[in-house]
């Protein structure tokens, strides 16, 4: 997850909507539960992204809102997410190749 | 305390784990589409027709992808807003500049090597898991997301590096349309069709 944590933030255009809740394994998937703020609603084809604050920043979850009319229940899931982007192992690959 | 006020929503991601080996009906399909494409790449009778080329590809894309979905997936929370006649008009511009984009780069393509790793269906999602070996070796991950309408799964987002298409679009878009308006956007996307409608006419290139 590379360095979200419980507590990380959840915000939506830059704004914080909410706080990760646990961060755990699932079947060898990492499964992160949010809580997001009362009145916010996330429609069905939200997508979920790990962000860096600036460059070297701390991690948090963008949420971009989707244009579908059906909303996420409580409990429910984002299913599009977006892992974060290792710019380091990015760039080693593509200047150095693979082994 | 900031979390019992704002217990109202809890809701879970997953994030890729393992590939799994077994392959489904997605891959399946998705393969059968793709190697439909490579075949097309390699027909000698097409070899100097770029254009005839690209019709072609852009016709088997659209057994591919489902361009309407992709479209007012990128168009997020501003769909909503459209009337039918204004998304019709924006999902065709959208095809457009996939094709621009995307479609136009096929020719580029020089035999790199495509491996599926893995899919995983859930309801009417499914997430396809593949690799481009490049010549140098370098793999590039590429994943594709899919949903099923009837029996054929169509793509909807495009994961590379894990970077998704819909997401980067969403956010070109909504900043277009926050700092000036939808109008604007459709404006900007027609004015670069037709400057590359006239670039892919090998007689008007100056």
């Amino acid at each position: 997850m590379g360095g979200l944590k419980a507590g990380s933030t959840v915000e939506i255009a830059g704004v914080e909507v909410g706080r990760v809740d646990s961060i755990g394994l699932d079947n060898y998937q990492a499964r992160v539960k949010l809580r997001v703020n009362k009145g916010v609603r996330l429609q069905e084809d939200s997508i979920a992204s790990i962000k860096t604050k600036g460059l070297i920043g701390e991690k948090y979850v963008r949420i971009s809102p989707g244009g579908s009319d059906k909303l996420i229940p409580p409990g429910g899931k984002i299913r599009d997410v977006e892992a974060p982007v290792d710019f380091e192992e990015l760039l080693s690959k593509y200047i150095f190749g693979k082994v | 305390m900031r979390f019992l006020a704002t217990s109202a929503l809890i809701v879970t991601l997953a994030l890729a784990g393992p590939p799994r080996t077994l392959a489904g009906e997605p891959i399946d399909q998705l393969k059968a589409q793709v190697d439909r494409v490579l075949k097309l790449l390699d027909d000698p009778t097409l070899k100097d027709k770029p254009k005839d080329k690209r019709v072609a590809v852009r016709k088997i894309a659209e057994d591919i992808f489902d361009f309407g979905e992709t479209a007012k997936r990128s168009l997020g929370r501003h769909w909503a807003a459209r009337t039918p006649a204004e998304r019709d008009e924006f999902v065709k511009l959208f095809g457009d500049l996939l094709e621009r984009s995307y479609i136009s780069k096929i020719e580029l393509y020089g035999g790199e090597k495509i491996q599926y790793v893995s899919d995983k269906v859930e309801g009417d999602l499914a997430a396809v898991q593949s690799k481009l070996v490049t010549k140098t070796g370098t793999d590039v991950p590429i994943e594709y997301r899919m949903l099923k309408k009837g029996d054929r799964w169509l793509v909807y987002d495009v994961i590379i590096e894990g970077v998704s298409l819909v997401s980067n679009y969403r956010t070109q878009f909504n900043k277009i349309i926050q700092t000036s308006s939808f109008a604007e956007l459709v404006k900007k996307m027609k004015s670069r069709n037709e400057e590359t409608g006239s670039a892919a006419e090998p007689g008007r290139r100056v």
